[in-house]
This record gives C-alpha cells, structure tokens and sequence, in this order.
C-alpha cells in the first residue's frame, strides 16, 4: 500500500510553520519524511538549559528571589554567570508579582474545520501570565534578534492563533511577547496584540498554507546560499545551494 | 500466544506514556486501534521500514546478510535514498559477518493475563548457525539529543513478544545505524522476562484504568490525534 505524506487533520505547529514559510523541502523531509538532520544546526543546549531553569523557578517560587533563584540553578548544575544573566534579564521584565494565574511550558491547540482543509494547530507555549486583563504569553528567545515585530515572525501566527481561543475563553485580551534573554538584544520586538481582523486572516493564512501542502507535488527548495548554508539538510537537500558532505558517522566510518 | 485482532490493544507508547495522555485518544487507541479513525500519514516509516523488509530478505536463507538484498528505493525522495544507502552501510558493517535466518514474529502478541494484544514490531529476528536467537532493535539517526540507545520499556516488550520464539536464550543488539553506535544485552533469562511481564501487566492494568476514563484534554495529544472527528474539545 503507498504511503501517506499528508494525514487527513494536518498538524500546525510554530515549528514546522516557520520551516514551510521558509523551506517547503525543508519542512518535506523535516516534518512528513522524518529523515534526521544530516548536518549540524545551531548549538541549542544553552537555550533549553534556560527555560527550564525559568520553568521550574516560576514553579517552585519567584524570579525577584535571588536566593530561591540561586538555589534552583545551583540543584540543577546550571549556576553560571551566562544562565544568571539570562534569568535576571527576564527577572526584570517579568509579571509574576501582578499576576493572577499562570502556565509554563504549556501546549494549547485549537482546530480549523470549515471552510477546509481542516488543520489542528498546538503550540507549546514557554510562560502565560494573566494580568490586567491581559492573557500575557511570553516566549523566551535566547538567540539572536531577526524580526523588529512579534506580528511579522511566521511562527508567533500560530501562537496567535491558538492562545487567542484561550484569551476569548476568559475574556481577556491576547498579548504575544518575545522576551529576549540574550543582553545582547536591547530591545524586544514590538509584543502583539492581535484584534479579531488579524485572527481571521491568521486563520486564512495558515489554512491556505495546509491547502498548499495538499496540491504541492514537487515539494521545491528554496535553493538560496544564505538559507541553505544554515539548514540541517545542506548536504542531502535535492535542491540544496551549499552541498556537502553528509556528517552522519556511518558515512566517516572506514570499516 | 498470537490471538485475536479483536482484543484490546496495548502499544509501547501507552506503556510509557499513558499518565500524560488524553484519555479520550488513549481508550479509543486501546479499544480498537485506528481502523475508523482520520487517517494519518506513514511516509516518515518509509526508509525504515523498507530497510527492515530488505534485511529480512537478506537473511531470508541461512547465512550472512546478502548484500544485492538491499535495492536502491527509487521510488522515494532523494533524501530518503541518502538515509536509506547510508542505513545499508551502518547494517552491513554492523551485521555483515554475522550469520543467520530471519524469522517474522509478526504484529503482536495476546497476553493471556490481562486479555489484551500488545502491539508492536520488536525488530530483526535472527535465529543463529548454533540455534541461538538474536532480536535486532533498529534505529536511524532521529533519536533526540540525550536519549539513550537502549530503551528499557521497548526491551521489556521485546523480551514479552519473543517468549513464544526464544524461550530461553535471546540476546539483544540495539543499533543506531546512522550514528553508528550498537551495544549488545543478553538478558538473564527466564528472570528477566518474568519481570518483564510482571511490569506490563502493572502497567496495562494503568492503561485500562485511564483508558475508563475517557474524557478528552486538549494540548500536545491534539497534534496528529486520528480521533478528532466527535472529539468534545473542538465542538464548535
């Protein structure tokens, strides 16, 4: 029996949105062939390593603690001057203390059914904070800054999309914000607080894209140097501007 | 030990991840599989699960793996040819002087005990020149960063699956073909397999429990969910 690239509810995610908008060969053998990265991406220990110290810090107490802070990063061997300074930097602009409620590292998901193709889009979400009427959803970003605003990055629609439900639900209103934790950045991008018109086109845009993903029969890369260079999948890509040699082990092996 | 289709069904990932499951997914998956659920996509399966057909037919006669076995898979991407030939390479300079016969253990094993078919493919069964028994468990390059090879709840039902075929003797090799990594286990048999099986009842029992439950949660479960149709969640 031939297989099936696409499932009859097509899954959403912040992720493999970004991959689609960028790459749809990228999001092909990331996302429905499942193939494992051929070459190295960027490093991303430090990254993880921070949010969950940042989870289990809110879990457990307060990020304005400095003893409590100290003692989560010391248990969980992560107390380094770098990890520090991430925490205080999202220390200072965190809204515990005025908050009413709050949700780490929590998955939403909301469904599209009509008009089709339906989709089911989830998005884990790093730290939701209610507060002045406020459905305050961070997203912790240790990297570098590449968009000015929340509104224009791929993936922050489908964060959109699904914690917009979440807000209706409790009458609040939906702020998305990207905290960057790097002192690097200076300043954050402009935090999003999308209005019903943006959410209807969100919703358009992302069932357009699964309507997309269901007429595409080449699955095309986007073929340029700059891109190319960074992806995981340089060296196999069919359609890949910065070809290789694939790092898998088994192909240096001299057995 | 084979039974019924009919019985209710218990898979790996129930085993481990029941608790965090929706319980809505979890009883319909239990209850009957995904026969009349959305469908899902399998193409991610494809490299893998043609790599594990060819080796089989490799070894389809007593000896050591035949190479010509192993045919380029034309009809897939390009990139799944590359992780297909590179999957050969990491096979045959792990098992290439190994001999033996494989043997299909099919889909899945009744347990008696608690009434249900545990589901599951255990990997390459090999019966050796000296009549020992060897499971191959395949991986291919998508384990993620920290994960051990081995992987206790995939041993325990390996080991439940082969009590049938290899009731006293059964060495397991777990392999990642792409990062080239293998170690080898020889459980202390029949020990080993009553625990084993003393820790999936438990664990079924758990499964059954939850799945009884059956009221729908939504959040990481919704993603690739074949039960959204009627799902109480998404009701508009």
């Amino acid at each position: 029996m031939k297989k099936r690239l696409l499932p009859d509810i097509v899954s959403v995610n912040p992720s493999n949105y970004d991959d689609f908008v960028q790459c749809e060969r990228r999001y092909l053998n990331k996302h429905l062939l499942g193939v494992p990265a051929s070459d190295p991406g960027s490093p991303n220990a430090t990254g993880l390593l921070a949010h969950d110290m940042l989870r289990l810090i809110h879990d457990t107490g307060s990020c304005a603690d400095t003893k409590h802070v100290a003692g989560v990063l010391e248990g969980h061997d992560a107390d380094d001057d770098h990890i520090r300074q991430l925490v205080a930097r999202h220390a200072d602009r965190c809204p515990q203390k005025d908050a009413g409620g709050a949700a780490h590292e929590h998955t939403f998901a909301r469904f599209h059914k009509l008009p089709p193709p339906m989709y089911m889009a989830t998005a884990r979400i790093d730290a939701v904070w209610v507060h002045d009427g406020l459905l305050d959803a961070r997203d912790y970003k240790t990297g570098g800054l590449h968009y000015h605003r929340v509104a224009d990055v791929p993936s922050a629609k489908v964060q959109a999309f699904v914690l917009a439900r979440a807000a209706e639900r409790r009458n609040l209103q939906l702020r998305l914000r990207y905290e960057f934790l790097n002192p690097d950045v200076i300043d954050d991008p402009d935090p999003w607080e999308p209005d019903r018109d943006d959410l209807a086109t969100i919703e358009e845009e992302l069932r357009a894209a699964v309507e997309r993903m269901r007429t595409i029969d080449d699955w095309k890369g986007v073929a340029e140097e700059n891109l190319c260079s960074h992806c995981v999948y340089r060296s196999i890509c069919r359609d890949s501007a910065a070809r290789g040699e694939a790092a898998w082990p088994v192909l240096s092996a001299t057995s | 030990m084979d039974g019924d289709a009919e019985a209710p069904r218990v898979t790996t990932a129930m085993l481990k991840r029941a608790d965090d499951m929706c319980r809505r997914k979890l009883a319909r998956e239990h209850a009957g599989g995904k026969r009349l659920a959305n469908r899902s996509a399998d193409m991610r399966f494809a490299v893998s699960n043609r790599l594990q057909e060819d080796a089989r037919l490799a070894q389809a006669e007593l000896g050591p793996p035949r190479p010509e076995a192993f045919v380029d898979p034309k009809d897939l991407e390009p990139e799944q040819r590359a992780l297909y030939r590179a999957a050969v390479r990491g096979y045959l300079d792990a098992f290439g002087e190994r001999p033996g016969r494989a043997t299909d253990l099919g889909w899945q094993t009744h347990l008696d005990a608690t009434g249900v078919d545990l589901i599951g493919d255990p990997g390459i069964a090999l019966e050796l020149p000296d009549g020992r028994r060897e499971l191959r468990m395949l991986h291919f390059g998508s384990r993620h960063a920290n994960t051990a090879l081995r992987d206790p709840v995939q041993e325990r039902v390996a080991l439940a699956r082969t009590a049938e075929w290899a009731p006293d003797q059964l060495t397991i090799v777990v392999a990642d073909l792409i990062e080239q990594e293998l170690e080898r286990v020889t459980p202390e048999l029949p020990r080993a397999r009553d625990e084993a099986l003393a820790w999936i009842n438990e664990r079924v029992e758990v499964v059954k429990t939850l799945a009884a439950d059956g009221r729908a949660r939504a959040g990481a479960d919704c993603s690739g969910c074949a039960f959204i149709a009627g799902c109480e969640q998404f009701r508009a």
